[in-house]
């Protein structure tokens, strides 16, 4: 068996820091907006330092991120993870949801790879189907307050 | 959408089309390609051929600086997370890649909430700052020169209006 390289098991190991981290971190967005908890009550809860918290909360590649490091800020932030999805690389779907100022784009991939029933060239239109979407994200984090 | 914002689209789309600019596609699909990354011709290039043996730390680097650039796209993570504004009102911003130590920052800007235009790219410690905050001097460029030459080529890109500013970003000053 061939080892895996420094290269993909950075890239892996990013990605997992970056999708757990980045989802608590649009948590904490969420809970600031909706629920006015900025980072001096969380780290009044947890009975740490402002600046500590600030430092976790601008930056997944701190090294202080830890399992527990979640759970406590999950606990600050009243949340829970309440879904965990992960897929083998080759099983993730395509995003299907395009941003407005790439739309044309979108119109470009599917006239170019037009697919066609009846085996004319009649180009194929319409939009991707929703069944292409995944049902989920990486991680979902709710809260509960 | 705003007057200014179809303004912007529009220079966008001028820039893709002279082949200035080029969107990242993201190696990693995301559940929505709710942001857009676009990076210069040049960093473009840079970023998408590897940078050494697989084994190597650097191209170990690009692979970090890659992820940063999935997750920004597919919008799995907050802005602040991501991004330091570092130019004040020039609006130029870095986004941030902090591991492994030191790291590497792409510079740039934001022509919407949603869309970032990176210029360069400099690893961590090529830039005038060190963990305490203070400015290095053995950096490879000051802040003042970074921050004024990434604010004229975009708008040599895309206009002389001002760049976006999103709220939540820190305001870091240099």
């Amino acid at each position: 068996m061939t080892m895996l390289s420094k290269a993909e098991v950075t890239r892996a190991k990013t990605d997992t820091r970056l999708a757990i981290i980045g989802a608590v971190t649009k948590l904490y967005e969420y809970v600031s907006a909706a629920h006015s908890l900025n980072q001096s009550r969380i780290a009044d809860r947890l009975g740490v330092s402002r600046s500590h918290i600030s430092q976790l909360l601008s930056g997944p590649g701190h090294k202080n991120w830890t399992l527990d490091t979640i759970g406590e800020l999950l606990a600050a932030m009243n949340a829970r993870i309440t879904r965990l999805e992960i897929k083998p690389v080759d099983e993730i779907s395509p995003a299907n949801e395009i941003h407005p100022w790439l739309e044309s784009d979108a119109r470009t991939v599917l006239s170019s790879n037009a697919v066609t029933i009846d085996g004319s060239n009649r180009p194929l239109t319409g939009t991707v189907p929703s069944s292409t979407a995944p049902t989920s994200s990486r991680l979902e984090l709710e809260s509960v307050m | 959408m705003s007057s200014y914002s179809l303004t912007r689209q529009a220079a966008f789309r001028a820039a893709r089309a002279a082949g200035e600019i080029k969107v990242w596609q993201p190696i990693l699909k995301g559940a929505a390609a709710r942001r857009i990354l676009a990076l210069d011709e040049d960093l473009y290039a840079r970023l998408a051929n590897p940078w050494g043996d697989p084994d190597s730390d650097l191209e170990a680097l690009r692979q970090e600086i890659m992820a940063a650039c999935d997750a920004f796209v597919n919008d799995t993570i907050a802005l602040r997370a991501l991004f330091d504004e570092i130019g004040g009102r020039l609006g130029v911003a870095e986004m941030k890649i902090l591991a492994p130590d030191p790291g590497a920052r792409i510079i740039g800007g934001f022509l919407h909430e949603t869309v970032f235009v990176g210029c360069s790219l400099l690893r961590r410690d090529e830039l005038p700052y060190k963990r305490n905050g203070d400015q290095t001097t053995h950096a490879l460029i000051d802040w003042e020169t970074l921050n004024r030459t990434t604010a004229k080529r975009l708008s040599e890109l895309f206009g002389e209006e001002p760049l976006y500013r999103p709220l939540s970003l820190r305001r870091r000053q240099p």
